[in-house]
């Protein structure tokens, strides 16, 4: 017997989960590679391979739990209106770019992979958006969402591979707080939006409630502390930078892991009116699973 | 112009799933995949609680979320509504899955029989290899009402025109056909009883109408 509540999804498991968490955190980890190689070119080496190597892990792993991976380049061919097809043409651009860019030095052509890197993770953030059959996705506050931890995923990166290296761009760790704060309210909005009764299954908000304080607290208000101190107190200043970002990168790959795979109940099944049996005789319909 | 529909009376289902049967036998569905079946709702609180059979599926929309999602082109929308699917050239990644409301797709990687891991004579008879690793789904028995209208029978009419599930139904709760035709029986029973679709409040424009109670 088929259930009539909202079920968890099995559709996407872990393998979409990491392409959204290696896409993000891999986009986000090029934006500010492009910009700290206006310092020190080096940083195209340093940070932009490991980003590309995130990026790629990713779609590796989309590839492989799909059921025809030897079709994939048909993955290209509904641009006009699939966001998965957007996606995959932002990565078939940014890969050529951002190699050449890594390859000869070039911070400019390095800056335009950044924007087709941002592009990718804007296209990750429609795709949940446009999936209808699952409401925690095609909530439209998921976009910031999505958004902002790529970002906020991506400066904590930044911080924890230049931990490193001896010099690093001052301006990370001021990013990072405002990266985080950024997220912190997105996610705060996403929630509120979710709570609002009939807007979610019942357990998908359940879900939501059980991470929405480790999120908070671990994720946001712990790191966003120890950055404060780390910019007061110089001495040791790398490391608190370095477990703040932990912590930041930790929740955003926490965050995603869980909405794609824990959250994700589907539409269920709704009846607007019940059947008159006698004339006359009507009831009101039900949405069992609902809030 | 035609737009094919399904009326399902709710005032007559008795959940018997003799449709969810037809359909798996037409269409020799792997065991848990069902592209018709009917839900048993409880609604109401104690004592006062009611029971409806809804039958369910794919809605064949008139918006079909799964069309615009589809990174390959395969999912389509014919001429009469009907969303179908290429199966040669689907990837079987299930972004139109998660964004059917509906939960009418389904991804099956290898072959799977009912009884011990070998076929029966339907199963073997109706194997396609094309449905491995890619999406399925309900296309209102589309060979069916092709067959059927090349040798002018009325699909909804004609039981060799019409999708199996209909033909099947023992309480005479499915009806098929043309909602353009104002003569077709979905058209009649559509204006003479009040309808609603389901999930409607998502855009989807469901070509599965329910009835519930006369005008």
């Amino acid at each position: 017997m088929r259930a009539v509540e909202p079920e968890l999804q099995r559709n996407w498991g872990g393998q979409a989960a990491a392409n959204f968490i290696g896409g993000g955190a891999g986009a986000g980890l090029l934006l500010f590679t492009a910009l700290a190689a206006y310092q020190n070119s080096l940083w195209l080496y340093r940070t932009g391979l490991p980003a590309l190597a995130l990026i790629g892990t990713g779609l590796t792993c989309v590839w492989l739990e799909i059921g025809r991976p030897w079709r994939f380049l048909n993955v290209l061919r509904h641009g006009g209106s699939s966001w998965m097809s957007r996606e995959a043409l932002a990565a078939s651009a940014l890969f050529p770019v951002a190699l050449v860019a890594i390859a000869l030095h070039l911070r400019g052509l390095a800056l335009i992979a950044a924007l087709i890197g941002l592009a990718f993770i804007y296209c990750q953030a429609r795709m949940l958006k446009a999936a209808t059959g699952i409401p925690v996705w095609r909530e439209p506050a998921i976009v910031p969402l999505i958004l902002s931890t790529g970002l906020t995923e991506g400066a904590a990166l930044f911080i924890i591979v230049a931990a490193a290296f001896p010099a690093r761009p001052r301006w990370m760790l001021p990013v990072l707080i405002v990266a985080l704060v950024g997220r912190l309210v997105a996610w705060q909005t996403y929630r509120a939006h979710l709570r609002v009764p009939g807007a979610a299954p019942r357990r998908s908000v359940e879900v939501l409630n059980q991470i929405h304080e480790p999120v908070r607290i671990a994720g946001h208000l712990l790191p966003l502390g120890l950055l404060m101190i780390a910019l007061a107190v110089p001495p040791g200043a790398r490391l608190l930078a370095a477990v703040a970002a932990g912590l930041s990168l930790a929740a955003g790959w926490y965050l995603k892991y869980s909405l794609v795979c824990r959250a994700s109940y589907n539409q269920g099944f709704a009846i607007v009116h019940a059947p008159a049996r006698s004339p006359g005789y009507g009831h009101a319909g039900a949405k069992p699973g609902w809030t | 112009m035609t737009r094919y529909v399904m009326v399902a009376d709710l005032r007559r289902c008795v959940g018997c799933q003799t449709c969810t049967a037809a359909c798996k036998v037409a269409n020799a569905t792997p065991p848990w995949v069902q592209w018709r079946w009917v839900l048993d709702v409880e609604y109401g609180e104690y004592p006062d609680v009611w029971r409806a059979f809804v039958p369910v599926g794919c809605q064949h929309c008139a918006n079909p979320p799964c069309l615009e999602v589809c990174p390959s082109g395969t999912t389509w929308q014919r001429g009469d509504g009907i969303v179908a699917i290429n199966y040669d050239r689907c990837i079987g990644c299930s972004y139109c899955a998660v964004a059917c409301p509906y939960q009418a797709r389904y991804k099956v990687d290898g072959a799977e029989y009912a009884y011990d891991g070998s076929p029966m004579e339907v199963e073997r008879a109706r194997e396609d290899p094309r449905r491995l690793g890619v999406s399925t789904k309900c296309d209102f028995c589309a060979d069916r009402i092709d067959q059927g209208k090349s040798r002018g029978l009325i699909p909804g009419q004609d039981p060799e025109a019409t999708p199996v599930c209909v033909n099947s139904c023992i309480a005479n709760t499915l009806y098929f056909g043309d909602l353009k035709d104002p003569q077709s029986a979905v058209s009649r029973l559509l204006r003479e009883n009040q309808s609603f679709r389901m999930h409607e409040e998502l855009g989807t424009e469901p070509g599965f109408y329910y009835l519930w109670e006369k005008k």
